[in-house]
């Protein structure tokens, strides 16, 4: 069994990891060998709205695995952090998926000791970086500078964390990098990272594994814009996000694509979308809503694993890039999706928001009934439904999933495959295009949720999940229930 | 069985006045009649609620609403047997109510058909506790 390392730079990696957690608690699952992913947040802006919110993510699904347990479809990938990796104890490596990031609490001039220099470099100092840049604060990030952020960032293999990291790597595992190259952390700490996974310098832990490794990478082009960021004051301007984008391409070329063996897969993905996110320089303000394409690029880390094998008998990179089918309207659903696509998240998205409406909309038929699935022996009893597991962990973590979704729904492009008007007694019929039958004069309704209860009823009162704790006969009847009732929806 | 029947409605009635009918119902083995009758239609009922229906809201309401149905139908049961008796529909056309103490065989039928619908829902009750194993979703129900 290997693991897969996955470094989200910048609030773009922070969002896309998000995606990847909220894919993986659905059940989509890595491929091959994968069965732990190791999540590291590099981002100098420790108080990111996008990062704390996926470091909490992150941290509830940790919550909600370790107590169901293995062996399960819904939440059934291992996510570690370094720290519970190796099974260390040391104060100075996080353990909540954050990369520590040393002097960014600082100005840009301040970390180069700008007035401790000579006058000679001085100038040669004023020539790269301008007078904005030198007294840029650091510790909401980059603020869209790259020529900042190569400097600072080339300092995070002194971090404890990365030493952890090299410790901790075994043959066979593999290296995913997310940066977006638009902005400023992202497009500075992609090829700055990568030139550092390639060194083999012998007095790091496994630099020579790490360097012979398996390294996939997704870099974002411009897809979305900043409003109200013509003002001259503001730091972030997306009137540059394309030439920002060009000029980073260019230095990849020279420096990544032109040798051989330096990245294995590159991912591309980048929308001609009208979304504004508002004008934020960092810090908990940075909280853009997720977008489809976060979901795209989870989608090619499971791509990524899946090309795995194939991965070791080509010596060139690999270059992919994400499309959809050609529709019709604003709105993807998914039958928009391309098939591979469509295979792997149309039943386990589907299943999830489907218990996510049924928690909803469900729970109180559920609990007026006198069946088996609510006995505490062979069910799940009362108590459960206030306990920390479904209340602190589960729930939140489906609060989560479904802001995530309406997040998706109200960007542009839109990812709206699910209608959001359901009630009890219509609740299966919630995926656009696949209608299910409401019932009627002599009809029956196919798309009650008390399908959902019976069958739930009818796998408890088989008692093959009675072995199980609360918490993991939770998710394995009502997963069980769902995979049913969606493969019929869906086909 | 016809004496075990009769048993339960013996007490309902003042053996004196009653007996030319009860016994009619007795000797005519409509007693052993109405038992089997109990049971099949209970089963059938519950069957229909446990197997069938299922139901997954107001399930205590629906299970009620079932039992009175089942004695609905042994009161219907009952007035039929009653009325396709020979002995009781002698009665009903040689019945005068100038007679002293003569008793209605009709008003006889209706109390007959109602102990029997007030029997039929309490064995569609007591067999609830066996059948309710036959559900999934109505496994506690009633209790």
């Amino acid at each position: 069994m290997a693991k897969l390392y996955v470094f989200g730079i910048g609030g773009t990696g922070s969002r896309v990891l998000k995606s990847l957690t909220m894919l993986l608690a659905s059940g989509v699952k890595l491929q091959n060998d994968f069965d732990t992913l190791v999540p590291i947040i590099i981002d100098p802006d420790a108080a990111n709205g996008d990062l704390n919110r996926t470091a909490d993510i992150l941290t509830k699904y940790q919550s909600i695995y370790n107590s169901v347990g293995e062996d399960n479809q819904l939440f059934a990938t291992k996510i570690l952090t370094l720290k519970q990796l190796l099974n260390d104890k040391l104060p100075s490596v996080s353990d909540h998926f954050k990369f520590g990031m040393t002097n960014t609490g600082q100005k840009f001039g301040e970390f180069i000791d700008y007035n401790g220099l000579d006058k000679e470099n001085q100038a040669l100092i004023d020539l790269l970086f301008s007078k904005n840049n030198l007294e840029s604060d650091m510790t909401v990030g980059f603020k869209g500078n790259p020529n900042i952020g190569s400097i600072v960032l080339n300092k995070f293999t002194d971090s404890p964390e990365y030493k952890e990291f090299t410790r901790s790597f075994n043959p066979g595992d593999a290296i995913f990098i997310i940066s977006s190259i638009f902005g400023g952390t992202g497009a500075s700490g992609f090829p700055l990272l990568l030139k550092n996974l390639r060194l083999n310098k012998p007095e790091i832990e496994n630099s020579n594994i790490i360097s012979s490794s398996k390294i996939g990478a997704i870099s974002y082009l411009p897809y979305f814009k900043v409003a109200n960021s013509n003002d001259d004051n503001k730091a972030i301007d997306s009137t540059t996000f394309f030439s920002k984008s060009k000029a980073a391409l260019s230095y990849y070329q020279h420096s990544i694509f032109d040798n051989k063996e330096t990245i294995n897969a590159f991912y591309y993905l980048g929308d001609y979308s009208n979304n504004n996110m508002p004008y934020s320089e960092g810090k908990s303000d940075q909280r853009n809503n997720a977008h489809f394409l976060e979901l795209a690029g989870a989608l090619s880390i499971i791509d990524f694993t899946k090309d795995f094998n194939s991965l070791t008998e080509s010596d060139s990179t690999i270059i992919k890039e994400f499309g959809i089918e050609p529709h019709e309207g604003s709105k993807l659903k998914l039958d928009h999706l391309g098939q591979w696509s469509k295979n792997q998240i149309s039943v386990p998205l589907s299943k999830m928001v489907l218990l996510s409406k049924f928690l909803n909309k469900s729970l109180d038929v559920l609990f007026q009934n006198l069946g088996e699935f609510n006995k505490k022996d062979n069910g799940i009893s009362r108590e459960f439904y206030n306990q920390e597991f479904y209340r602190s962990y589960f729930l939140k973590f489906i609060q989560y999933f479904d802001e995530w979704m309406d997040e998706m729904e109200d960007n542009d492009v839109s990812f709206a495959p699910y209608h959001d008007n359901q009630e009890h007694d219509t609740l299966l019929d919630f995926v656009k295009g696949k209608d299910v039958e409401r019932g009627g004069f002599l009809k029956k309704n196919k798309a009650s949720a008390n399908h959902i209860i019976k069958e739930a009823h009818t796998i408890a009162k088989s008692k093959k999940h009675d072995d199980e704790s609360e918490p993991s006969r939770f998710l394995k009847i009502l997963d069980e229930v769902l995979t049913t009732q969606i493969t019929k929806i869906l086909n | 069985m016809n004496n075990v029947v009769a048993s339960l409605y013996d007490p309902w009635f003042n053996y004196e006045l009653y007996s030319d009918l009860l016994n009619a119902v007795y000797n005519a083995f409509d007693f052993q009649k109405l038992g089997i009758a109990y049971l099949v239609v209970s089963i059938v009922c519950l069957l229909v609620f446990y197997k069938v229906l299922d139901p997954i809201k107001k399930p205590r309401l629906k299970w009620f609403l079932t039992t009175v149905c089942s004695g609905i139908l042994m009161l219907i049961v009952c007035c039929v047997l009653l009325y396709n008796n020979n002995e009781v529909l002698m009665s009903i056309a040689s019945y005068s109510p100038s007679q002293p103490n003569a008793i209605n065989p009709e008003y006889f039928i209706i109390q007959m058909a109602a102990i029997t619908f007030l029997y039929g829902v309490i064995t569609a009750m007591l067999l609830s506790v066996l059948m309710k194993y036959l559900s999934a979703a109505n496994t506690k129900n009633p209790f």
